[in-house]
């Protein structure tokens, strides 16, 4: 059949079916011209604009055309929502807003630059104090909120990633020591600043001081030797983030700054044995699953009494495959778990896997792809619906386990079915029957995808059901 | 055998929300509707005592809403309820607890069931009180809050088990028929397969109204009446920051605004 005319057959569904789920699921991937009649059928009712001014998987243009209702549970809901575009936040402070729905706009990410211009003027501090502290406030706007002299603007503007070198001078000059601290972390923030912070003796600008992405690396170095255990935690991090060596200065009393240590992927020699064998089990699990760790310390690892320990050694990407058919064969479900997700795990391991019983250990098998046909049938076909599910994620079940897991009693296994590469197009038109609202709607979306991939849809992360 | 069990639709409320114009309940529009979560629970028992017995044994549904709350009994029903009721009357608008039970109370006459399965609350409302009134207008024995139950088609008593404060058990014997309002966790209710969906939209459902039971707009009068309802202000919240010594300094001066010194 060809694809236009089955695109005319959804539209002819969509308006005959009147599903407000299902106009909603298609709306931002069908043609202009069926729009207005999709959007009369999801904003139907109060309540349907209701609950839909609230969702992050409503489409942006639909979250802008129900800015246009005067109605202050709809603007304040909307206000609220991650996905409401920059043109229906904007529109909601023409008609005199209440602070509430100020103060929301004022904070919300996809606020625009005029928008928050104008919000920075607004005569409620609490509206100009979250302009300070929304993100993307731009560094004219910090410069002129800073000016103030709200403690709360200063600590918000110190924050500010566009925050540029001048404010933050501005406010060392008259801030306090929280301020500061904040300017401390600030990655504009100017060589002499940092040089002040360095040189106090107040650990919390040290603490964010060592946090500094931009900070010099033998400052950090400094750090990561002071008496205080947060400052060294800090510098630690900061330094593994950044992917440098790492050099012990000293026994480290504190479990949580080893615990960076073993997190660390270059790390000095002699450390790595050391932290192996460290008293704290969440080190060891820590270096278990760090790659940079060579084979023969992962096998000692790998009888840890410590379930966690030899579980963080089966999900080491560097794991031996001689290792990992041991641990297939661990007492520990957990344990037997993490080997059974591997899509690297060698066949004998996957072959003895195969026979285990336990939840946990069947659905990291349903999930990885190289599990064989047979197995992931008897999978989706198990009692529990969280076993069963994990079928549905698997990408490589075929085209008959994804429409058994569509009829699934368990409405999410089928709204994680109908986004099934393998389902059957002639299944996923089953699916706009279903019961359960979620599962209309990704079926519906998936559809009229297919005819316009380039829609204009909500964010993927709002996707995520 | 047969074994009668009352839902309720009840009403789950948006984080945001607007009351009515006349103060006494929350604006329709912010009710999301749904079968009471107890009720679940009070449905899977009745069917598993059903599924144990085989063929003779008969789960019937029962209701008291308009026709909103035709979909918790088709809910119901999906899961394998053979029949459901549902009784409607405008007079029944502003129903307590006792109306409602005065109405179950003569869908028990009529249907004369073997036992009969409440949940142990709503979620909306919670008070907790209509399968126990029931009972009362009925005479029967009952009892509240089951978390176990032993008891098949054909028994003259039903062993139960019930939760009680400070972690104590009771274990009681009661006479049949008997009227139990169900506890969450005493089984894992079921989820309907969408055949049984499908197969809940034939089923056959009873509607009946005030005159079919031989009850008056006055024998339901609720007793209880709500004046208002409103959401109480809230109190201020701080987020003291900084170090242990400054936020105990912070507090300290909190403590002196509040008591004015």
């Amino acid at each position: 059949m060809a694809v236009p005319e089955e695109s005319r057959r959804l539209n002819v569904y969509l308006l005959e079916a009147r599903d407000p789920y299902a106009a909603l699921g298609a709306y931002p991937f069908v043609d202009g011209t069926i729009r207005p009649a999709l959007e009369e059928i999801v904003l139907a009712t109060p309540r349907l604009k209701l609950i839909f001014a609230a969702a992050a998987y409503t489409s942006p243009d639909l979250l802008d055309r129900i800015s246009m209702d005067a109605r202050r549970a709809l603007q304040l809901r909307l206000a609220k929502n991650p996905a409401a575009p920059p043109k229906a936040l904007a529109r909601l402070l023409e008609d005199d807003a209440c602070e509430r729905i100020r103060r929301y706009v004022a904070m919300h990410p996809r606020c625009d630059r005029t928008t928050m211009s104008k919000l920075a003027d607004n005569t409620s501090i609490n509206v100009r104090r979250a302009v300070a502290g929304n993100p993307n406030a731009t560094a004219s706007v910090l410069a002129k909120l800073v000016a103030e002299g709200d403690g709360q603007i200063d600590r918000n503007a110190a924050s500010g990633p566009f925050a540029d070198r001048d404010t933050l001078q501005a406010l060392w000059d008259k801030g306090d020591r929280q301020v500061r601290a904040e300017i401390a972390a600030h990655p504009n923030c100017p060589e002499d600043l940092l040089e002040r912070a360095e040189a106090t003796a107040d650990k919390l600008i040290l603490r964010k001081l060592a946090s500094n992405p931009a900070l010099d690396s033998s400052v950090l170095t400094r750090l990561t030797a002071d008496d205080d255990e947060r400052v060294r935690v800090a510098a630690v991090r900061n330094i593994a983030v950044a992917g440098d060596l790492v050099e012990e200065s000293g026994y480290e009393p504190s479990p949580k700054v080893r615990r960076i240590f073993a997190r660390c992927r270059r790390l000095a020699s002699g450390a790595v044995t050391r932290l192996a064998a460290d008293p704290d089990s969440w080190v060891r699990c820590w270096i278990a699953r760090n790659p940079a760790v060579p084979g023969d310390i992962l096998h000692c690892l790998a009888i840890d009494a410590v379930m966690e320990v030899r579980r963080s050694v089966g999900r080491n990407p560097a794991c031996p495959a001689s290792l990992q058919i041991a641990l297939a064969g661990d007492p520990a479900p957990w344990v037997r778990a993490g080997v059974a997700m591997r899509e690297d795990a060698p066949e004998a391991a996957i072959k003895q896997l195969l026979d285990d019983r336990h939840p946990d250990v069947l659905s990291a098998l349903g999930r990885n792809p190289r599990t064989p046909a047979a197995s992931l049938d008897a999978i989706a076909h198990h009692a529990d619906k969280d076993v069963r599910r994990s079928v549905a994620f698997n990408q490589s079940a075929f085209a008959p386990l994804a429409a058994h897991l569509a009829e699934d009693p368990y409405p999410l296994n089928r709204v994680i079915a109908a986004g099934h590469s393998n389902l059957a197009l002639a299944w996923v038109w089953r699916l706009l029957d279903d019961p359960e609202p979620q599962v209309r709607f990704v079926a519906a979306a998936r559809l009229a995808r297919q005819w316009n991939p380039q829609g204009r849809a909500p964010a993927a992360s709002a996707l995520k059901l | 055998m047969k074994i009668l069990v009352a839902v309720k639709q009840v009403s789950v409320l948006d984080d945001e929300f607007e009351m009515r114009e006349d103060g006494r309940d929350v604006d329709e529009d912010f009710f999301e509707k749904d079968l009471n979560e107890f009720d679940h629970f009070a449905v899977e028992e009745a069917l598993l005592i059903a599924e144990a017995a085989g063929d003779e044994a008969e789960v019937v549904i029962v209701t008291v809403g308009d026709e909103d709350a035709d979909d918790a009994l088709r809910t119901a029903l999906a899961k394998g309820a053979e029949r459901g009721i549902r009784v409607w009357d405008d007079s029944l608008v502003d129903a307590d607890s006792i109306a409602i039970a005065r109405v179950l109370a003569k869908v028990v006459e009529r249907e004369n069931p073997d036992m009969v399965f409440t949940g142990a609350q709503s979620v909306d409302f919670g008070h907790a009180a209509t399968g126990m009134a029931l009972a009362g207008l009925l005479g029967w024995p009952h009892a509240a809050v089951v978390s176990k139950l032993e008891f098949k088609p054909g028994n003259e008593r039903a062993t139960i088990h019930r939760e009680l404060e400070g972690g104590l058990e009771e274990i009681m014997s009661v006479a049949c028929p008997a009227v139990l309002s169900i506890q969450l966790g005493i089984n894992q209710p079921r989820y309907a397969s969408l055949r049984g969906i499908r197969q809940a939209r034939q089923k056959p459902v009873d509607e009946l109204d005030l005159s079919d039971l031989g009850l008056t707009a006055e024998a339901v009068k609720a007793a209880s009446r709500v004046r208002r309802m409103y959401a109480p202000e809230k109190g201020q919240a701080e987020i003291i920051e900084g170090s242990v010594a400054e936020q105990a300094a912070r507090l300290a001066e909190i403590v002196k605004e509040l008591r004015g010194a």
